[in-house]
């Protein structure tokens, strides 16, 4: 029997829409700042592609390193690395910054959400650099000496020519990890707090705990959940053939 | 002035993406834990499982995604831009969402705790993956090629084994990372289907990581990298081999 009766339920739910809230807000926040830090550390490579500041791949390859582990070992990184006594507090206790473990700040599976935050942005800024570091590869040298004879310095390259050249792949990469962040279930399930829960930890754990009355419940928040992805995945796919498009009209 | 200031700003940059991996070598500088994994015989069978179910979901790819590949490089019919969606559909939904949708039919089919329902999910998983390499690399081989193999008489499966296959092989070892990659990362799909019967390394560690004695999961974190790094290496391994001996031919873009 077709009812939509279930769709009222959980949309009328508090702990639905709290969740919903709270998933929004980490994948937004995250997104926005991995997106930042991305175009700060794409201006320092390129800076670097220009002036050779680090000799060979290195710096390249350590900034990617972070895309060779699983968000389940991400996760558990940042977890040790943030614990009130873990890597970082007790560097702080031993170097004597700070008297004992109980001054630094709880970061993980806080309420705020800034353990989830900060995996995030270490998890997915490689990701971005990765996709649109090529961009700045395949710039015309020639651009480069045409800017210079204009007097235009290379802060200013970067952010008028390299940028908007940049943009397409920027974007693209923003509505990857948006969608993703949406759906994530290991990162807010290690660092996450019990009230409000991430949108797919809520429908695991109705999923193993709840009874089978629940499921009607749980597969409308699995469509919600859906419906968030493919509207990102539908983003990406369209950018993907505008900038196809786009790229054989101005590399040519 | 400005090189040393520049200098010092990519050493911090580097020091904040290496950090979290020195924390992890720092925890698992700890001889009791690593005494008491390797007395534990789940973790041998954690590790063989895992790399079993990441090497028969290799081998279904490669049987289901190489012919899928060849006619999606180079046929057109009606309806391929469906089937392309299909395809990547897995992609865009969430896994763990179908997986939960799947579980009953799994039931029915006897697959659910098995090592095969979870090879299915896994590969139904990479597949995309897998197939948009493999696809690639049928974009580069020219059709000419296999028509001179049959002019000179050899027949279906030759031609696939002399003249296509060592052709398209770095796209099918690209696309054998990724789905290895992949396939090892999974860990609430083969929970959900495995019912926790099925142990990987992830779903052996995961108790330890949420919650648990941390020092054992920093253990089990450096083994489960070690392990995916060496089965990246090998292929990585065979595919520069490949290069270098020039197998690949001449590519006609």
């Amino acid at each position: 029997m077709f009812t939509l009766e279930y769709y009222r339920e959980v949309l009328g739910s508090e702990s639905f829409l709290d969740s919903l809230v709270f998933t929004s807000k980490m994948a937004i926040c995250s997104s926005m700042l991995s997106l930042l830090v991305s175009i700060g550390l794409l201006f320092f490579l390129y800076m670097n592609l220009k002036s050779r500041y680090f000799k060979g791949n290195y710096l390249k390859k350590i900034i990617e390193s972070p895309l060779l582990v699983p968000y389940l070992v991400a996760s558990y990184l940042m977890l040790i690395l943030l614990l009130q006594n873990g890597f970082i507090s007790r560097c702080l206790v031993a170097t004597g910054v700070i008297e004992s473990y109980r001054e630094f700040p709880i970061i993980t599976n806080d309420e705020k959400g800034i353990g989830i935050m900060l995996t995030y942005i270490w998890k997915t800024c490689p990701f971005v650099v990765m996709m649109s570091f090529p961009v700045l590869q395949r710039i015309n040298k020639k651009w480069d000496s045409v800017a210079y004879i204009f007097g235009v310095g290379k802060i200013r390259f970067f952010f008028e020519v390299a940028l908007p050249l940049m943009g397409p792949s920027l974007l693209m990469s923003f509505f990857i990890i948006i969608a993703y962040m949406f759906t994530a279930f290991e990162t807010p399930y290690i660092l996450g707090v019990t009230y409000p829960k991430a949108l797919a930890v809520m429908a695991y754990d109705m999923y193993s705990k709840g009874s089978l009355a629940d499921r009607p419940n749980l597969m409308v928040i699995n469509m919600f959940i859906s419906l968030f992805s493919m509207t990102g995945g539908v983003l990406v796919y369209y950018l993907h053939r505008f900038t196809i498009g786009k790229n054989q009209r101005a590399w040519d | 002035m400005k090189r040393l200031v520049m200098k010092i700003l990519g050493i911090i940059i580097m020091i904040c993406f290496i950090l979290p991996f020195g924390a992890l070598i720092y925890e698992s500088l700890n001889f009791d834990s690593w005494l008491y994994i390797i007395n534990d015989k789940k973790t041998y069978d954690a590790s063989i499982t895992t790399i079993v179910t990441a090497m028969l979901t290799l081998f279904l790819n490669i049987m289901l995604g190489t012919p899928a590949a060849n006619i999606l490089a180079r046929k057109n019919f009606k309806g391929k831009k469906i089937i392309q969606g299909l395809i990547f559909l897995p992609l865009i939904i969430p896994s763990f969402v179908t997986s939960m949708g799947i579980y009953f039919t799994f039931i029915r089919l006897g697959l659910s705790e098995t090592l095969i329902g979870v090879v299915f999910i896994h590969t139904v998983l990479t597949l995309p993956y897998y197939i948009h390499s493999t696809t690639i690399g049928y974009g580069t081989l020219n059709e000419n090629y296999e028509i001179v193999g049959k002019m000179l008489g050899a027949n279906r499966i030759q031609r696939f084994f002399y003249i296509t296959l060592p052709h398209i092989m770095p796209s099918v070892i690209a696309g054998g990372s990724l789905v290895i990659i992949v396939s090892f990362a999974q860990y609430l799909n083969t929970l959900i289907i495995g019912g926790g019967k099925v142990l990987t390394i992830p779903i052996l560690m995961f108790p330890y990581i949420s919650g648990g004695n941390i020092k054992v999961g920093a253990v089990y974190s450096v083994l489960y990298i070690f392990i995916n790094f060496s089965l990246l290496f090998i292929l990585e391994r065979k595919l520069k081999r490949i290069y270098n001996k020039k197998m690949t031919g001449d590519i006609v873009w």
